[in-house]
């Protein structure tokens, strides 16, 4: 939702780690964390924060084989947004999510699949692409036609 | 006749005197009862019977190269020897990391024990860096000066500008200006989107 960007960032874990020097600050265990619509559940969480205190970036990573998942709302009468990934990105400053390792986002009634998929929250523009060895993983992608002309999503 | 009566001075200088003189008797007693406060009474602790008690002091302890590491301030300390504890009220103070920082200390209560090298704050005790802005509130505090190392096992809450996180316990190692919290931990980080930024 619009009011995301300005929500603030609420974390529910089993442990927060802070080291002032590196400048870090790294929630574990059955971390979710929410801001507006935007949810975001994972095994860990890696937050920076910009030189005005601003939470700027958030990594989070799956473990035991289970992966990042990330939701949100993009607008009150849309579908939820999912995405999975074995590290999710979550650029706050640019609204922007990447979804790493076995990426995986359903839009509305499409799906894309590949080594990395990138999504900007407030436009909706989907990127995905497959990954940098010959044999890794190819982007699929599934468009559900709809009645009324869906967004072009560019993909490479 | 004129002689006398000039050698014998008026009544009413006479009187001044005397007035003076009561005033004056007066005045020294009342500083004088002023000075001895009837001392309060020795406290005696469930631990035993105090061998000293001192009032508004301030405790600096230094290490080897004659560094001032941890400084109390209190209203009244108490030691026991019979478990060798120094017992404070409201204490508030600091300690000083490897950086030379202060991390400053408060609370209600507070006890130095093993020979002053172990502190427990009791009750609102707070934990501030103010350099980093980070503060710690929590009821039960220890410190140890050896290791630098604080800890609650309490439930504390841990404040950075307008960040709070809370958790059931709390460790910081103020040499590695590290912090943890463990347990039920929740984060709550305002933003600001990046329009509305100032």
């Amino acid at each position: 939702l619009e009011s995301d960007a300005s929500a603030p960032i609420e974390i529910a874990a089993d442990q927060l780690e802070i080291d002032d020097r590196q400048g870090t600050a790294v929630y574990t265990g059955g971390v979710d964390m929410q801001q507006g619509s935007m949810q975001l559940k994972a095994a860990r969480v890696d937050i920076q924060r910009g030189s005005n205190g601003q939470v700027s970036q958030v990594t989070a990573k799956g473990s035991g084989g289970e992966r990042a998942y990330l939701e949100q709302k993009p607008a009150p009468d849309d579908e939820l947004v999912k995405g999975w990934g074995d590290t999710v990105i979550y650029h706050a400053g640019e609204r922007r999510v990447e979804l790493v390792g076995n990426a995986e986002l359903h839009q509305g009634g499409d799906t894309f699949d590949g080594a990395y998929v990138e999504y900007y929250l407030d436009s909706r523009r989907v990127q995905a692409r497959s990954g940098d060895s010959s044999d890794s993983q190819r982007v699929r992608m599934t468009l559900t036609p709809r009645q009324s002309g869906t967004e072009a999503s560019s993909a490479q | 006749m004129a002689q006398r009566a000039t050698s014998r001075s008026p009544w009413w200088r006479r009187l001044g005197l005397l007035a003076l003189l009561l005033a004056l008797g007066a005045g020294l007693t009342y500083l004088d009862q002023r000075g001895d406060r009837t001392p309060q009474p020795v406290p005696s602790d469930a631990a035993g019977e105090p061998d000293y008690y001192l009032e508004d002091a301030s405790m600096t302890r230094y290490d080897e190269q004659g560094r001032a590491y941890q400084r109390l301030d209190t209203p009244r300390l108490v030691h026991t020897p019979s478990d060798d504890i120094i017992r404070a009220q409201t204490p508030h103070g600091y300690v000083v990391d490897d950086e030379q920082r202060r991390w400053q200390l408060t609370s209600d209560s507070g006890q130095l024990s093993r020979g002053g090298e172990r502190l427990t704050l009791e009750g609102n005790a707070r934990l501030v860096q103010p350099e980093q802005a980070w503060q710690l509130e929590t009821q039960t505090l220890h410190y140890d000066n050896r290791e630098a190392h604080a800890w609650s096992d309490t439930a504390s809450v841990l404040r950075q500008h307008n960040q709070t996180m809370r958790g059931d316990r709390f460790d910081a190692w103020i040499d590695e200006n590290r912090m943890r919290l463990t347990d039920n931990v929740q984060g709550n980080l305002p933003q600001q989107s990046e329009d509305t930024g100032s």
